[in-house]
């Protein structure tokens, strides 16, 4: 499979839901999509619970963000929410994935183009 | 402010002001006017006899002083008498005049054995004006209480103080920022835990090879006088925040985790993560191992070997659980100081909490609790923004590290807050007050008292001292283990039947006098016997004061010689011992119980508004179960002063 057929059209909307947030820039969002797909691919190694985990990847995406923004914490409850529910799922995509059997650097190689489509697509 | 606000606060002020300036007042009120007389008085491991002597104001005593089987010193409070009685020795120790009325401790300056810190024995000088003043000051603090919710308080106040009255720490100029900064950084833990780490491991080498006596062993003046006192007024002051910064726990933690400080990803935990159970998610296990080690407190507190040996049991217990069920379950369900630190915390004025708990309400993250990159979720297993209860908040911080929107803070209130806001009634948590209420007055009965009988019951007539190399010396004899036995029969019964059936008594009749036969009498008793919560924490915190005046050159002599073996490290280890005024103790201790009973009374009050929702029923049930507090208040006085 090439990596341009893993753009997934749920994923892209998920990412398309956060665009609006100033300080949430393309560089940032590809670097917390990448640690959050290093997570899933370790918790499904170690076994671990896919609903939890991906909960978790939530949170792990909404700090990767702030951190990576130079912010202590979001703007708001409801920005907040957003963009861990994002995360969330986008997480639970991924998890599908990996399943599925698809190549982790292939997953790698397709994160800058979900960024670039959501962010540059003019 | 209210008329009724200002009349209870000034009650209130005066009493507890007047009590000790009426220790310097009342000297002067009386001459030496009494007769000369000879006493003798017969010292032996760990008691006087007599072990109460009765004086007339005036009178001059020449002490005839036997010491019946090792070397004993002579020492009465407040007086500048301190002489060494050889064993067999009788020596003439006086005149000395007592022109001061009320009750003075004597006791004995010079170690003689595992128990020596508690031989004592009253001199009564009479007439004993000051149990009357106690009682004066019992009964104005009971009145003025009962007079000012008499007066209908506003349900959001506590004798005078508002409710809503809070100081947000974090938010304090100044300090506020830089305590933000420590809690929410990573390392704060492991930096408070490690220099405890080192203390208890200090503890194991003293307990195990140190000098069995003690008073000369950093195991026993360490923890039992200085941590035992602080911890006490940590819990007010801060709540649980020493099972924060316990070690106990701390290494399986730290194995589980596997990291001293970060958080671990993914979250595997090295541990059996098996699901705790449901049943003993309760108070229960530390109430009754609370009970169940104080029922060995005269060995656990004068003998190195015991105090390793419960540590260690605790230490196996803490790590192992953590390692099978992690995360905070011994803490939680096990640990007997948890135990009762966490039952006091309900009345602790330190609480973390939500700014705005509406913002936790709309949180989909909940990062408190399933954890992010900058924290674990909460290791007591709560809900840190629906929160409401200290009781299971172990001060971790770790949801203020987690929360996306800093909406968790730590909260400064009134002493009792939750207590009266809100009603909870759980068996498990009553017990533990009954408990801790229970052994607050009996310890101070027997440890400061002069019933030597009861002392050797407890004691199991055994004179040694031991490490945990020399642990045999500790085996009892038949006739010590029944003694014991005595013992332990008359503190359990106490503790679990005794005072809960008075005060089952009471709810009884608190309900039908505020004419609500079909409420639930357990339900009654349940709710009103959080009301022990503030006023058990502060009769502790009066015990464990005079523990420390008294006995304080203890512990700051053992860090110069923590092994007892004659070093003198830090050049502390020559202190004499001599009491840090001894005669104002009592005094100092009858304030803190008026508050105590003051802060009783009104919780009963919100609680009893809670219940029934009318004024006249809240007064009626109020005024029955006042005259319990007031009855537990005035034994005290007795205690104290009679």
């Amino acid at each position: 499979m090439g990596s341009s057929d893993l753009l997934d059209n749920e994923v892209l909307k998920e990412l398309e839901k956060i665009k609006s947030y100033p300080w949430v820039t393309p560089g940032i969002v590809e670097d917390s999509l990448k640690s959050v797909k290093e997570l899933i691919a370790e918790s499904i190694e170690a076994g671990l619970s896919r609903g939890t985990e991906c909960g978790y990847a939530g949170t792990k995406f909404l700090f990767s963000l702030l951190e990576a923004a130079g912010k202590d914490s979001a703007d708001s409850i409801e920005e907040a929410n957003e963009i861990f529910t994002v995360g969330m799922r986008i997480a639970d995509k991924l998890w599908g994935f990996l399943k599925e059997g698809i190549d982790p650097e292939a997953l790698d190689r397709v994160i800058p183009q979900y960024v670039e489509k959501v962010w540059h697509k003019g | 402010m209210r008329r009724s606000q200002i009349f209870i606060q000034l009650i209130l002020l005066a009493t507890l002001v007047s009590l000790p300036v009426s220790y310097f007042l009342l000297p002067s009120l009386y001459a030496g006017t009494g007769s000369t007389r000879v006493i003798e008085v017969k010292m032996r491991q760990f008691g006087f006899i007599p072990e109460r002597i009765y004086l007339r104001v005036g009178d001059k005593v020449v002490f005839k002083v036997t010491s019946l089987d090792v070397t004993h010193g002579f020492y009465i409070d407040g007086f500048n008498i301190k002489e060494s009685v050889l064993p067999g020795e009788t020596k003439e120790i006086g005149p000395i005049e007592f022109n001061q009325p009320g009750k003075f401790k004597l006791r004995c300056a010079t170690p003689c054995g595992p128990l020596h810190p508690f031989m004592v024995a009253d001199i009564v000088v009479e007439p004993d004006y000051p149990i009357y003043i106690f009682f004066g000051a019992v009964a104005v603090v009971a009145i003025a209480t009962v007079a000012y919710i008499l007066a209908k308080p506003p349900r959001g106040e506590l004798l005078g103080v508002s409710l809503d009255r809070e100081i947000d720490l974090l938010e304090v100029r100044g300090i506020g920022s830089l305590l933000k900064r420590f809690l929410r950084w990573r390392g704060y833990h492991f930096l408070v835990i490690l220099p405890n780490l080192a203390v208890f491991m200090l503890i194991f080498v003293a307990g195990t090879i140190g000098n069995p006596m003690g008073a000369f062993n950093f195991s026993i003046a360490v923890v039992w006088i200085l941590w035992f006192a602080l911890v006490e007024f940590m819990i007010l002051f801060g709540s649980r925040l020493w099972c924060g910064v316990c070690p106990i726990p701390a290494l399986g933690e730290w194995i589980a985790r596997r990291r001293l400080v970060g958080v671990h990803e993914p979250r595997k935990w090295l541990s059996l993560n098996k699901k705790w159970p449901k049943r003993l998610n309760n108070m229960w296990i530390p109430a009754l191992s609370f009970l169940g080690i104080s029922l060995i407190v005269p060995w656990l507190v004068t003998r190195p070997a015991v105090t390793v040996l419960l540590f260690l049991v605790l230490i196996i217990l803490g790590v192992v659980l953590y390692l099978v069920s992690p995360p905070r379950n011994f803490c939680r369900s096990i640990c007997p100081a948890g135990g009762y630190i966490g039952y006091h915390s309900l009345s602790s004025i330190l609480a973390v909490r939500s700014k705005d708990p509406s913002v936790c309400d709309k949180c989909v993250v909940k990062s408190c609790v399933r954890g992010s990159p900058r924290s674990y979720g909460c290791p007591w297993k709560l809900y840190p923004g629906g929160n409401k209860w200290n009781i299971y908040c172990g001060l971790d911080f770790e949801c203020l590290k987690s929360c996306p929107v800093n909406n968790m803070t730590l909260k400064l209130r009134m002493i009792g807050k939750d207590l009266a806001q809100r009603i909870r009634m759980k068996a498990d948590e009553a017990w533990m007050g009954f408990i801790r209420f229970g052994l607050a007055l009996f310890y101070e009965m027997v440890f400061f008292g002069p019933y030597a009988w009861i002392k050797d019951w407890g004691n199991m007539l055994n004179v040694y001292g031991a490490n945990l190399l020399t642990l045999y010396l500790l085996t009892p004899t038949l006739e010590g283990f029944i003694s014991w036995l005595k013992w332990a029969g008359i503190v359990s019964l106490t503790c679990l039947l005794l005072i809960p059936a008075v005060f089952l008594v009471f709810s009884w009749l608190a309900k039908i006098a505020a004419g609500a036969r079909k409420e639930s009498t357990k339900k009654v008793f349940l709710a009103f016997s959080y009301a022990l919560s503030p006023y058990g924490l502060l009769i502790w915190i009066a015990f464990a004061l005079t523990l420390l005046g008294i006995n304080w050159a203890y512990p700051i002599r053992v860090f110069s010689d923590p092994l007892g073996l004659g070093w003198n490290l830090l050049g502390t280890a020559d202190i004499n011992w001599q009491p840090f005024m001894p005669t104002i103790w009592p005094y100092v201790q009858m304030s803190i119980t008026l508050f105590g009973l003051a802060l009783a009374i009104n919780i009963t009050y919100s609680i009893a508004m809670n219940l029934f929702k009318d004024h006249g029923k809240a007064i009626r049930a109020t005024a029955v179960m006042s005259i319990f507090h007031v009855g537990a208040a005035l034994f005290f006085a007795m205690v104290l002063m009679g």
